[in-house]
Order: structure tokens, then sequence, then C-alpha cells
């Protein structure tokens, strides 16, 4: 399995990179972590006219935390490096949480965050924390520069709003509430594998009762979910104890696919059995953190 | 814009220099052009860990990686990770523990392992396990793995080893 | 006195090289002027190939020849059947390229030859391949429908064979059953998926018209015979030479179409050539197996004596019979009974071709599938009776004294009789150590509020030592060396070391001067190979003759040089030595010539050949403690016990090893591993992200308990094989165990490998 013929470009700079991209952005794909690229080449699924690899472009490589913005993670921030940053259990826990559960620790050495959010796996962890989140992507080509959040970024199955000449330069995680409660749980086959289903949620507590909440399903095919139908519901309620409502609630709004590994009618009971770990964990969280009732 | 390129690295602390297609992978490079053939393909996708060497000091897929993207950078294969025939704590632990029968998945194993304990020097068996799950073994069952990996923690740190398992 | 070598724990020879990165597979071998093949192989289940056009492909720059089926005439005789009854089998036989249809995906149809594999593999995309899509069968109920499209011309069907093993009387034994029990069972197809993959480098010198052919393993002598007949070389022109293997697992090693297509390539192109095997085509062009569908029947006394046991089963055989020929099937007809007395007993088992990759053996063939039925079904008699599992099997187990117990079955032309064993003693020593009393009587098997606890075990007796002759070549050279060679090849089992630790102590010589020879078939002229749990039992056994007559041979000489009787003279720590006179010679100058002109005597190389007259079985009970996640089917595996009795040991290192590999790769078949197939007979699981190998994280720590306790009576060391055992029972004991912890209703689903989580979950909800 070796890759096809290619012809390859390393720019070394963002604008030559765009530049690239607006001229051959149709028949090229951009080469960062490689860690989905380089298996699709090896098969040759993927045929790329040009491969632009955009390690080297420094202005790609920032990451950034702070109080008043969240995180801001360049294109060419490896998992890894977010992973270990020291600031990241406090500046977003759910991103903690979630980033050891991507593949392995040698995938996450070279895999990009940004890498995995332009590739858009259903099954992939990133996509639905950055939908948690309310993340913003930054979308840059030649002609200028969008802010475009990550509802309306993730499209379908492999596929995002990015058209052939732009570029994911970086995505901003807003800044953590501390009194969200947070929570993911995935069903796995094996320890690093692919999702056949996942939860994520983050949630507050007011007063004993569900103030706001965010469920995202994934690994169930298509994009990322919210549960938006489930996430009303919970308002106003104790979470803690509505959790069998919550699974059921969760159990019809998804919309599976099934594959290989699991029918639809699986990964929908169990993200209904996964909604409700994680919202009890979740809750837990709330009510311990904020202290606030 | 060519499809061949030059690339210098260092590999196993020795520069090197070739030309290459742009779309050799660092694995090919590294066994066909090097001649460092411990390293090993078992899948070319990323998931059975053969392939793993260091970049920089970090355990990575050389089946991923284009030999291109390995220019200014350095790079240690499992040929690197002893020298004069010495073998390291961790061999010495593998070949005392019976942690390799065939060995074609043994030089990804131990470089990860040795990525692994550079990071986390007194690991307990739940957190070997979960570091050895991108690389697909077999042969041994891992026992003998998971057992030498702790062994040589314990022989490099000196520390009390935290196996639950018995000897 | 030699020190005790034979059941040392020896850390192993090979692991040097291995760990170092130093040892050389067949992807490391290079020689000058060598070619990359790439294999063009069908797209389509089933099809008439119309043709195939090489001409764009020859033209891809770095491609240096393109050939197919049309290009290569008169070498395209069917790759015979190397085990077993081979009768009627001829019309399945595959040929090295497809001719006139294909049938399966994968199939090889044209080869590409370039300077590099990149290039051949861009070659390889430019044959232009045209067929025209047939039905294809995917599923054995599909290929037996009436009036479907036999995949053979001429053939009535695609019911290759059935094969009938019988005894006593089960209509009248079951009219007499105060109990009987049926149901249906399946084992998922899966297969030993080593780790490297194959590959085959060819070397044809034309001034010699001799071919070199790396690569070769398991039956290199075999198949150097069957590839001087398809090649049409003399046999004495072909030397088949042995690389480091990176795992076998009863895949690697038999005759394929790509070995015999890359030494044809080596010829028309005059230089060498080699050919690696990538994991995409390793998933559908290595031999799968374990494919089996079951009905089964059993017919107890009142007090869970069995009386009767009857079956139907079914082998998915794949698109061809390959070298196996009925290998695996047969061999689920004759352990079905495993260690229980069963007086009457009928099996019918039917091998079908279908539209998939052939199939072939895989560790413990054929009896990891019969073993699963065989124990669940027992597991479901005791729950039908209210009986204890454990019980069911003690009021069965053929009892010590029965030894040799004759099982009253011939299959394959082999009477089936266990040598010696204690089946209850390693059965009670797994169930202790699995604590099994303490978990079956507590109520409590709850783990929290959605998980619970089960546990299943199985008793197995396991086959070894089969096929023929081992011969072991030992020479003495005059300085004292000893080179031992064989045609049992390794594939990762430290042959290096155990061979070496009984040649030692046999000898009497420290185990320094042993030097094993990797496999060469010019080193021997016969060789048997490495299969079948026949390392320990017949290769050790031909290294012990070997060593025996090498011995007397050192003895003669220092007794004719002292003139005293070769009978006062012993080998002590590599000199022989005569007690009564004090006089020793280091055995290396015994053998050094007078005249430096020939520095080793003559007459110190000998040969030494073995094969048990009967077969040694090997046997145990394995034990699974599982924890099952009532809301997701999630099973995790929290323990794995095995207690085997293998009758002596020669490392018990290597045996343990042997032992929890195998056990792994049992789980994996029990919980993780399948080649799915769609409707259309493409395969789907093509990848490890499909095909789940499982990781560390899966597999437990797995306990082993060895035995000595029943030495094999037939093998002259006592040796019984090991390398199966620890996989024979593995899919019973992980499905028992899923079974218990879901309970009496939940449990009766389990019959189908892989457990997936989702079968788990509709067992659950099915309730």
């Amino acid at each position: 399995m070796k890759p096809p013929l290619f012809s390859y470009a390393d720019p070394e700079s963002l604008q030559e990179t765009l530049e690239l991209l607006a001229v051959r952005g149709d028949t090229a794909k951009v080469l960062a972590g490689g860690q989905s690229l380089m298996p699709l080449l090896n098969f040759r699924l993927a045929r790329p006219e040009m491969i632009v690899d955009i390690n080297r472009v420094q202005e790609l490589h920032t990451l950034a935390f702070s109080d008043s913005a969240g995180i801001r993670v360049g294109a060419t921030v490896r998992q890894r490096e977010l992973e270990r940053s020291s600031a990241l259990c406090t500046a977003n826990p759910l991103l903690a949480e979630a980033l050891p559960l991507i593949g392995h620790f040698q995938i996450r050495n070279r895999g990009t965050v940004c890498g995995s959010l332009a590739h858009a796996d259903p099954a992939s962890e990133l996509p639905a924390v950055a939908l948690a989140v309310d993340a913003e992507m930054t979308v840059v080509s030649r002609g200028g520069r969008r802010i475009v959040p990550a509802d309306d970024f993730f499209v379908s199955y492999l596929t995002t709003s990015l058209a052939a000449d732009e570029l994911l330069a970086d995505v901003s995680f807003p800044p953590w509430k501390t009194q969200d409660g947070w929570a993911i749980e995935e069903l796995a086959r094996r320890a690093g594998d692919f999702a056949l289903a996942g939860i994520v949620v983050r949630l507050s507590a007011e007063r004993g009762t569900c103030a706001a909440a965010r469920i995202v399903a994934f690994g169930l095919g298509g994009r990322p979910q919210r549960m938006t139908a489930t996430e009303q519901a919970m308002l106003g309620s104790t979470a803690g104890e509505a959790i069998a409502e919550i699974e059921q609630a969760v159990r019809s709004e998804v919309e599976s696919e099934g594959d290989i590994h699991a029918s639809a009618e699986y990964r929908s009971e169990v993200a209904g059995a996964l909604a409700g770990r994680a919202v009890t964990r979740a809750w837990e969280r709330a009510i311990a953190t904020g202290a606030n009732a | 814009m060519s499809d061949r390129r030059t690339v210098l690295l260092t590999v196993n602390g020795s520069r090197v220099e070739r030309e290459v297609p742009v779309r050799l992978t660092l694995a090919d490079l590294l066994r066909d052009s090097l001649g460092l053939t411990g390293t090993h393909l078992g899948c070319e996708q990323g998931v059975c860990g053969a392939c793993t060497v260091m970049l920089d000091g970090e355990a990575v897929r050389s089946c991923l990686l284009l030999a291109v993207q390995a220019h200014d950078k350095d790079v240690t294969t499992v040929e690197g990770l002893s020298w004069g025939g010495v073998l390291t704590p961790l061999q010495e632990a593998f070949h005392l523990h019976h942690a390799l029968q065939c060995g074609f998945c043994t030089p990804g194993i131990l470089v990860s392992a040795t990525a692994f304990l550079r990071e986390t020097p007194d690991p307990d068996e739940a957190a070997v396990r979960d570091a050895l799950g991108g690389n697909l073994c077999r042969c041994t069952g891992y026992s003998g793995i998971v057992r030498a990996i702790l062994d040589a923690a314990q022989r490099m740190n000196g520390s009390t080893s935290r196996s639950s398992a018995d000897a | 006195m030699a020190e005790s070598l034979i059941g040392a724990a020896l850390p192993r020879f090979e692991d040097r090289r291995l760990l170092t990165g130093q040892a050389g597979y067949l992807a490391d071998l290079s020689l000058p002027g060598m070619l990359h093949l790439a294999v063009v192989r069908s797209q389509h289940a089933h099809g008439r190939l119309r043709a195939v056009d090489v001409t764009a492909a020859r033209k891809v720059p770095g491609v240096v020849d393109a050939f197919c089926a049309a290009d290569i005439g008169q070498y395209l005789d069917p790759i015979p059947v190397r085990l077993g009854n081979r009768a009627g089998l001829d019309p399945f036989l595959q040929r090295p390229f497809a001719t006139d249809r294909v049938r399966y995906v994968g199939e090889p149809v044209a080869v590409v030859l370039a300077e590099d594999r990149y290039s051949a593999e861009d070659g390889a995309e430019a044959v232009e391949v045209s067929i025209e899509p047939l039905p294809a069968y995917a599923t054995v109920d599909a290929a037996l429908v009436d009036g479907c499209l036999p995949l053979f011309e001429g053939q009535p069907g695609n019911l290759a064979r059935e094969i009938r093993t019988a005894k006593g009387d089960v209509e009248a034994a079951f009219a007499r059953a105060a109990v009987v029990l049926e149901d249906e069972f399946t084992t998922g197809r899966h297969s030993g998926v080593p780790m490297e993959t194959r590959g085959v480098l060819a070397s044809w010198d034309s001034g010699r018209a001799a071919m070199s052919v790396w690569g070769a393993t398991k039956v290199p002598h075999f198949n150097r015979m069957i590839l001087s007949r398809l090649l049409r070389l003399p046999e004495a022109r072909v030397h088949l030479f042995e690389s480091e293997v990176g795992g076998g697992f009863g895949v690697r090693g038999e005759i394929y179409p790509e070995d015999i297509l890359v030494p044809l390539a080596s010829m028309r192109l005059r230089r060498p050539v080699k050919w690696i095997e990538d994991r995409l085509e390793h998933m559908i062009a290595a031999n799968h197996s374990r494919q089996q569908q079951w009905w089964a029947r059993i017919g107890l006394t009142e007090d869970g004596q069995i009386l009767a046991l009857d079956a139907l089963a079914s082998n998915d055989m794949g698109a061809y019979m390959r070298t196996h020929g009925l290998t695996v099937p047969s061999n689920s007809t004759a352990i079905f009974i495993g260690p229980y007395e069963i007086p009457n007993y009928r099996c019918v088992m039917r091998a079908v071709m279908t539209n998939k990759t052939p199939t072939g053996t895989y560790r413990a063939p054929g009896r990891f599938e019969a073993d699963f039925v065989r124990e669940r079904l027992l597991d479901l008699a005791a729950r039908r009776m209210g009986l204890d599992r454990a019980e069911l099997r003690r009021r069965n187990f053929v009892p010590p004294a029965a030894m040799p117990y004759d099982t009253g079955l011939t299959v394959n032309n082999e009477h089936v009789v266990y040598d010696s064993g204690d089946y209850a003693e390693t059965f009670e020593m797994a169930l202790e150590r699995a604590q099994y009393r303490e978990l079956e009587d507590s109520q409590e098997r709850e783990l929290g509020a959605s998980r619970r606890i089960g546990i299943g075990f199985a008793p197995y007796v396991e086959r070894t030592g089969n096929g023929p002759a081992e011969t072991v070549r030992l020479a003495l050279d005059g300085s004292g060396g000893v080179r031992l060679a064989t045609g049992a090849s390794s594939l990762g089992q430290g042959h290096e070391t155990t061979f070496a630790q009984v040649c030692a102590e046999t000898l009497g010589v420290e185990i320094e001067r042993v030097c094993v020879e990797r496999v060469d078939t010019d080193l021997l002229n016969s060789g048997g190979g490495t299969f079948s749990s026949r390392g320990a039992v017949v290769a050790c056994g031909a290294v012990h003759q070997a060593a025996l007559i090498l011995r007397q041979r050192v003895l003669d000489a220092a007794a004719a040089r002292w003139e005293v009787a070769s009978e006062s003279l012993e080998i002590q720590a590599g000199s022989v030595v005569h007690a009564a006179s004090g006089r020793r010679i280091e055995i290396g100058a015994l053998a050094s010539s007078e005249t430096a002109y020939v520095p080793t005597a003559p007459g110190f190389s000998v040969e030494g050949s073995y094969q048990p007259e009967k077969l040694p079985y090997t046997y145990g009970t394995q034990c699974a403690v599982v924890d099952v996640d009532l809301k997701t089917g999630n099973v995790r595996v929290l323990r794995y016990v095995i207690a085997a009795d293998v009758g002596r040991i020669i490392n018990p290192t290597v045996v343990d090893g042997q032992l929890r590999g195998a056990a792994a790769q049992g789980i994996g078949g029990a919980l993780f591993e399948e080649f799915v197939y769609d409707e259309n007979a493409q395969p789907v699981a093509t990848t490890f992200m499909d095909y789940l190998v499982p990781t560390a994280a899966e597999i437990p720590d797995v306990e082993c308990m060895v035995l000595e306790n029943y030495p094999s009576p037939h093998t002259p060391l006592g040796v019984k094989g090991v390398g199966q055992s620890g996989i024979a029972g593995t899919g019973a004991a992980i499905a028992n165990a899923v079974a218990d912890a879901l309970g009496e209703d939940g449990g009766r689903a389990i019959r189908h490998l892989p457990i997936t989580p989702e079968r788990v979950l509709k067992a659950i909800q099915g309730s």
C-alpha cells in the first residue's frame, strides 16, 4: 500500500499556503498531522495532484491560553501538545478528558487538533467537543478570513463547510465556565478505536436544577448531533434524577447509521445508555463545582 | 514543485542525506534507502505500531510520514536504542521476561515503551497496558511485555514496581 | 552429568537479534537487480474472466513487465492438496492465476514487475481486467440452494464432500435418554493474521538452471517438491531457504498462488523478484478459517451421563480447496467428543465451497470450533437439568484408569486414541484457581448498577505431533561445534533454543556448542515441517534420536582409540570420560582428522528421524471470568486461567508463552475478530480498523498452571505438544462465561462467535 504520485509543496508562510490553495485547491490536499490523510494515500483512496504540507508554517503553530479568550489552537498544534499543556485541566476540563481517548499516544504525537476537526470523522471526539462548547473555527483563504461556529462547520460525513481554497487556521474554545459540569462517555470495541457511539455533556446547575445543558452525540454516522430536544427537556429538571428519561430522550432523538461494527438500532440504544452515564457524572461535577446554588 | 527532493536528517545520531521521491514514506526511507530494516511494516495504516520510530524524541508512525517531512529532524529507530552491542535495561527485561516470540512487533514496542517510560518513569500495570494499546502483538498475549516494561521501569528508577500480577 | 537442560527456563538465543533490529525477515532481504512484484486481484467475488490486458501497465514508468495466465500457459497446473484424503478434491483446486473464472475477491489475475513497489502498484492499477459478473454465494446456505450455480463446472453443486463419523447407535440412545437438548451454533470467520504479512523472494539462476526461494516456512521440503513439480524443475535444482518469520499460526507456509508466480516471474525476467504482501492483500488472500455452522443434539441420563452426541455441521471452505484439503472439517468431527466418555456419536460435516477467500488451518484447526459447540451444549444441558455445570463434566470425563482411551473413531484413516492423562485433575485446578465455587455460590454477581460477572470454563483435549517423520542432521566438527539441521522451521516459537536444549542434554555437551541452523532444504534430504504442535514432539524426538546416534558415534571413536568398551564411557560437558582410568578427550579432538587438509574426520555427521507411532494428546481446562455491561453489551475479560498437562516440559518459559499467546488469539476469536462479507461476497473487514486484533488493554494476564504428571507413553521424551492448547477451549470458555453473566434466558442466545456487544445486548433484551 504505497501512495500514488503527487507533487509536494511545503510553504513556510501562511500567505504562500493560501496562494497555493487558491490556485490548486480543487486538486490539492492539506497535510498537517497526516494521521488521517496518509492512510487514505497509502490505500490510494485519496489521489490529490498536490500535497500542501503546512507543518513549516510558523504562524499556524500558536497555542494560547487566556482567561478572557479561552484557548486558541493553531492548525499545526499536535493533539499531544494540547493534552500535555499544564493549563488545560482548568482551561477546559472537557478537552482534557476527551484528548486521551483519541487513538493512541503515537497518533496524538503527530495528529493535530485542527486536522481532526477538518477531517470531520463522525466517530471523532474533537468535533463533538467543539460542538458542545461552541468552539469557533477561523477559516482563511487568499480572499479573506471568516469565523465559523462549530455547528455550521460540520456538515456531514467527512465533510465540513471548508471550500477548496480554504484552510482551517485555528480553533478557539471559549473560556470555560467554572460552574459547568462535564463528561464524555464513549463505547469503542477496543481502547483507542473510533467510538461506536459517544456522548459529550456540558451542563450547569442553578438552585439544584439544570440551568443549561449541551448534549452532543457522536459516532452514530454523519456528523456530531446536538440533542436539542433532550437539552430543552432537561432545563429546570433535577438532571441527576431524571436519568431514565434522558436516556430515552436521547435514544429517540439520535439519528444513527449502521456499519460493519454496529447496527443503527444498537447505536441509538447505546447512545441512550451513555447519555445516562455522562449526564450523571456531569451533574455530580456541576453540583460540586457550581456551589452557588 | 518537483517530485523529488533532497532530505537531510539525523538518524540514530548520524547525519544522512538522500534524494528521494516525495511520495516515499519515512518507513521506506529508513528500511530501503538506509538499510535500517529493524523498523517493520505491518499495516501501513498507523494501527499496528510495528513501524514506530522516534521523531525529535516523540514516538510516531513512520508509515504515516513522508520521508521529506523528516528533513532537519532527528530520527531514532530500534537500531539506535542501544550502543556498542549493550542491551538497554528495557531490552534486557524483554529477554528475561520472554516478551517476544517472533519478534516482528518488538522494535515498534521497544521504541514506544522507551518513549512512554521517559514520560512516565513509574507507571502501574494499567498505565502500561493502556500505553501498549497502539502496538499489536499476535504471539505473546502481552503478559511478558507488560512485565518487562514494569521491570525495566523499576530497574531504571530503583523504585518499587506497582505490578498487580504475580511474577 | 550434563546439567539438566530439558526443563530449564532458558532465555532464548534468538532474542538478541530480534531486540536490536538485526533480524532479517523476508521484506528485509535484498538481492542485486531485484524487481518488485505486485499482484492484480479480482474485485469481483464471482465472474467469467473475459480479458486481462497488461499493455498499459507495461508502459507505466518504473514497470519492467506484466503478465497473466495467457502468458504462462504450461505453468498453470493446480496447487495440490497436501494433507489427508485427497480423493475427489481435484476439481476444486486453485491454479496460480485465474483462467476463465474468478471465484473470490482477491484471486490473482495478473502480476506487475517494477523497479520498486510504488511503481509496481502504479502498474497494477493500469492493468485492465474485464469480468462478467456471476451470482456470488456469500454463505454456505446460499451456496447449497437447489439450482444455484456450481462454482466449478461439471460439479453437481458446491458441496465438495460430506464427512460422516459415527459410533454406536445414536437414535436408540436418544430414544432412551431422559434429557435431550438440541440447538444451533456458529463460529465466525477469522484467522491467524500474523504481524508479518506473507512474502516471497525468488532468484532464478539461468546458468545453473536453479531456483532459489526465500520465505519458505512451515513445510519447506514438501513445498520444494510442489514447486519443482509446478515449475517443471528437478527437485535438486530448487532450493528453499528460511528467513526470520513473523508468526505463522497455520496460515503462513502453505503453497499459495503467489509462491508459484514469484519464481515464475524470476524465470521469465532472469532477475530476482521480491513480493511483499501488504495488509490489505493479506486480509483477502491469505487463508481464512473457523467459519462453521452447527446443529447439535445431546442426550443424557437423568444422572447427567452423556448417552449420545449428534451433529450436522458445515465448514465454509471458501472458493478453492487449499493445501489442507478437508483437514479442518475432519478435525472437528474427530475432536467433537472431547475429553468425555460418549458411547454413541454421529457427526455429518459438510465441506461447502463459497465465493470467499479460501480457508485453511489456523491454530487448533476445526477444534476451536468443535470445542466451542460441545462445551456450550454441555452448559446448556446442565442448566436444563438444574445440574451444576462442573458436576456435569465430572460425571463424564474419561478417567485415568481408562487410558489409553480408544474413542472408537477413525477419521482420515487415523484411529483416535487418547494416550494418557487425568482430565479431572487439570479441570479441578483451573476451577479452583478461578474461584469457580465461590463465584457460583455467591448471589452477588453485580458490579454496580448495570454490570454482572460471569464465569465459564472449557475442558479440552488436543491432538499433537501429527504428520510425517521429522529428520534432524547433527554434525560435529573438528573444533567441537555441533550443527543441527532440521526441516522443522521456526515461526517464532523458539526452536533455536528448545532444539538446542534437547540436543545438548542428550549428547552431553554445553548448550553453547549447539548451533541450530536456519532451515535450508539443501541441508537435509527429508523434512516434515512445523505444524500441528509437532515441534516438541516430532522435531525434538528426531533431535533426540540424532543426538543418541551421534553420541554413540563419538563413544565408539573414543572406545576404539583407547581400546575399551564404549559402555564404559560417558560424555560430560563436551568431553568423553573413561571413569575407570580417568582419561578424557574433548569431542572436537575426536572428530579432528589426522591430516590438516581434512579438518573434520568423516563419519561425524549423522541423521536421526522420528515419528510417533501413536499420537500424544495434551489436555487441560480453560476458565474465563468476564464482566458484562448490561446496558451496552460490552464484555471485558477480567481473568483467564489455563491448567494444562503437557507430558514433559522442555522450556517452561516457551510453554508459558505459547499458552498465553494462543489464549490471546482465542479471546480475539471469541469477542473481536471476524472477516465480514456483504451479501455480494465482498469482503468488508479488510483493515486493522475493521478486523479487530485485541491489544494489551483487552487481554488480561493469563494465569497458567502447567503439569508434567502424565507424560506420553508414545514419545521418547514423554513430551506432548503445546502450541495449540492455549486456544482450544477459548471460544467455549468465554461464551460460557458471558452466558453465565446473562443468566438463564439471556445466556441461551449466546451461541455465535464472535460475541459482539450488539449480540450481547440483543440477548439481554430478547429475554
